[in-house]
């Protein structure tokens, strides 16, 4: 449930940023976006089970491991041809929280179904047909990412009016 | 009767408290989950309301390298790259040892949709708390978390060492610290695959958000898994020590060959000046380092080592002996071996005495735990001493003590404590009206047209309010000075302004207004067009690009 908690705010955090401005939400939603889910889910893949880690612990190793993940995700994003523009940094992390999410989510159900079979399978978490639809939007929101760096590219240049302009005006 | 009547009265009041004690230990036996999440919710408040405390009144940063990092994360989101015209000097490329921290903020900017100064303001409590409760969750497990997260604050933010209230780069990588020993400590647990893996993902987080702290950890978990090794070996499992000795080699041979590709620059220039007494660092201009104890408190320091010898004779698994010969070894490089022989970066030195810090906090938290745990067996025994029944008196007694020096260690640490307000003296770079002259500015300068500070210091400001794309001409804090800074330091302060020397530099604006105190020069240059009081701009400036 966790995970896919954290697969549902990764999208509602996508519609705060490029199309509902309700800013507290997205400030709120926003830390939690950069500073936990992408650790959380890396500790959810390597300590599946609760009796392995308490959660205050597994909490606290979600807060430092997402501080690790986002600079190293941001060093992988300077060497695409894109680099770090804000459209990537905005929907590059939405893309690997959900992407680490869901890879998480698949070896849960994996284990599930080893301990409880078919039955187990079917009632874990999220089973594999739902990553298809999931995969195809990243895909179709990778295109959009070339269309977007590109565009971002081309229109950088836009720099602001010449200083000297602020003598025909009142400056405050 | 009147023999009767005392004893009576005794048997009264013994009821009466030992009613109140097993009531307490009731009501906590039936709420102890809310009760330790109410107490960790005022735990970390507390640790956030001292982290503000200097922002309640003012929603700007404090330090120039708050205003540094600004600077280079805004300009690594506008060029997209972690290469880019350095804002302070445009004729630089920057590439910044720090630039994981750049990007840290950069997504949250962009993800939040804060403000850069809303970014910063609300910042340095969030760090501050953040760090309580990771030092909560490292001592969580062995019963000392709420008292080690209650000390957090303690350690000293100054403008010096900085500190955890900061928004900094070394405050970001302190949080690493409760992290990794948070990891090591699972290790003696869990499976060591597992954690090795976590533990190598951290080092690329800390290596580019503050590569000092990055060598402290590696110090830390070299010193931890040589423990593990130790405690292998004496067991002949000789298969498993083989292993971590092998960890051990690929944790220190990763920074190294990172640092050695990544920034073979900086690591060069760091390894000279370890070797040497260059008198332009921070040391050489600023001397060492004095009254660290005293900030953190001295009520807290005597509990801290008293902490610390509980620590190494009850603590558990290998952090028992590896935390205080980790702290030993600090001491003995800040204290004797820093000092005398002035081996080893200055930054390590300067940045040493927060980990050295939070260690004192670790040994506070666990001396304090343990006092409150051993109250029962404590009033036994005093009971038995002073020849008196135990009795919920003694244990109140106990406990009111264990409350009041807590409370003295934090009051004589934080509130009342006059070398941390000399040490940590927070000043304001600008104030509104210096924030509406650079937004100004920077709304109508275009490519090319730098501003300049007649105090270079303000320079460090300047683009990050300004926005992306400003650039100023140089940024130099006293006292660091050159011969630039010298010469517009002097224009301010006798009046002239040197025009042509202007144009040269390409400077399209020229800004007279003090940090501080806020006072705005006037010049007296027929040359330059006042705007209004402190911004002047200059005619015909060449367009440097």
């Amino acid at each position: 449930m966790d995970l896919l908690a954290i697969v549902v705010v990764t999208l509602l955090i996508e519609l705060l940023i490029y199309s509902v401005p309700l800013e507290p939400v997205r400030v709120a939603l926003g830390v939690l976006f950069v500073l936990f889910f992408p650790g959380y889910v890396l500790v959810s893949a390597l300590y599946p089970w609760r009796e392995q880690l308490q959660g205050v612990e597994r909490i606290a190793l979600g807060l430092g491991l997402s501080l690790a993940l986002v600079p190293l995700l941001g060093l992988a994003l300077n060497f695409t041809p894109w680099g770090i523009r804000r459209q990537l940094s905005d929907t590059g992390q939405p893309r690997s929280g959900s992407t680490w999410s869901i890879s998480r989510l698949q070896p849960r159900g994996a284990v599930r179904a080893r301990r409880g079979g078919l039955a187990g399978f079917l009632t874990s978490p999220l089973p594999c047909p739902e990553l298809r639809p999931a995969r195809l939007n990243m895909l179709s929101h990778t295109l959009t990412q070339v269309y977007q760096g590109v565009s971002c590219i081309s229109n950088s240049r836009q720099h602001r009016s010449l200083f000297l302009i602020s003598l025909q005006r009142k400056p405050y | 009767v009147v023999l009767e009547a005392p004893k009576a009265e005794h048997r009264a009041v013994k009821a009466g408290t030992f009613g109140v004690i097993s009531r307490g230990r009731e009501i906590w036996g039936s709420h102890s989950g809310a009760l330790r999440l109410t107490g960790l919710a005022g735990i970390l408040l507390f640790s956030f309301w001292v982290g503000m405390s200097p922002h309640w009144d003012h929603p700007y940063p404090l330090h120039v390298d708050e205003w540094i990092h600004i600077g280079y994360a805004q300009s690594t989101l506008e060029y997209g790259r972690l290469e880019y015209p350095n804002p302070y000097n445009p004729r630089e490329v920057s590439f910044h040892g720090e630039m994981g921290f750049h990007l840290l903020l950069g997504f949250l900017k962009t993800v939040t949709g804060l403000s850069w100064m809303d970014l910063y303001r609300f910042a340095p409590g969030v760090l501050l708390a953040l760090l309580a409760f990771l030092t909560y969750a490292f001592g969580h497990r062995s019963g000392f978390g709420w008292a080690a997260a209650l000390f957090v604050p303690l350690i000293p933010t100054s403008i010096r060492t900085l500190g955890p209230a900061f928004v900094v780069p070394v405050s970001a990588a302190m949080l690493f610290i409760p992290v990794t020993l948070l990891l090591l400590q699972t290790m003696e647990e869990e499976s060591r695959g597992r954690s090795l893996w976590l533990l190598l993902v951290l080092i690329g987080g800390t290596i580019f958000i503050h590569p000092p702290t990055e060598a402290a950890i590696t110090v830390l978990a070299i010193l931890y898994l040589a423990g593990f090794v130790v405690a292998a070996l004496a067991q002949k499992r000789y298969g498993e020590g083989a292993n971590l000795l092998l960890a051990i080699g690929v944790r220190i041979l990763i920074p190294v060959v990172i640092m050695g590709l990544w920034l073979p620059s900086l690591s060069r220039k760091v390894a000279e000046q370890s070797v040497s007494a260059d008198s332009s660092s921070a040391t050489g201009l600023l001397g060492l380092h004095a009254g660290f104890p005293q900030a953190f408190g001295t009520v807290a320091v005597v509990v801290s080592i008293a902490g610390l010898c509980l620590f190494t004779l009850r603590g558990e698994g290998v952090r028992s002996y590896v935390l205080p010969l980790f702290a030993l070894l600090l001491l003995v490089f800040l204290a004797f071996f820093f000092p005398m022989y002035r081996l080893g970066p200055d930054v390590l030195y300067e940045r040493g005495w927060l980990y050295l810090g939070f260690l004192m906090v670790i040994f506070a938290g666990f001396g304090t735990a343990f006092y409150f745990q051993s109250i029962p067996a404590t009033a036994q025994l005093v009971a038995s001493r002073i020849r008196l029944p135990p009795g919920g008196w003694m244990v109140i007694s106990l406990w009111s003590a264990g409350v009041a020096v807590m409370l003295l260690a934090l009051t004589t640490g934080i509130v009342v404590n006059e070398k941390r307000q000399t040490y940590a003296q927070y000043y304001h770079v600008i104030n509104n009206l210096m924030f509406a002259d650079f937004r100004w500015m920077g709304q109508h300068s275009g490519p090319g047209q730098m501003a300049a500070m007649g105090e270079p210091s303000l320079g460090w400001a300047y683009p990050p309010v300004a926005g992306p794309g400003a650039e100023v001409y140089q940024a130099v804090s006293a006292p660091w000075t050159n011969k630039a800074a010298d010469k517009a330091r002097a224009m301010l302060a006798s009046g002239e302004a040197d025009v042509p020397w202007l144009k040269k530099l390409g400077v399209s604006v020229f800004y007279t207004c003090r940090p501080r105190t806020f006072v705005c020069e006037d010049l007296e240059n027929n040359n330059l067009f006042k705007v209004r009081g402190g911004v002047y701009l200059v005619p015909d400036f060449p367009d440097t690009r």
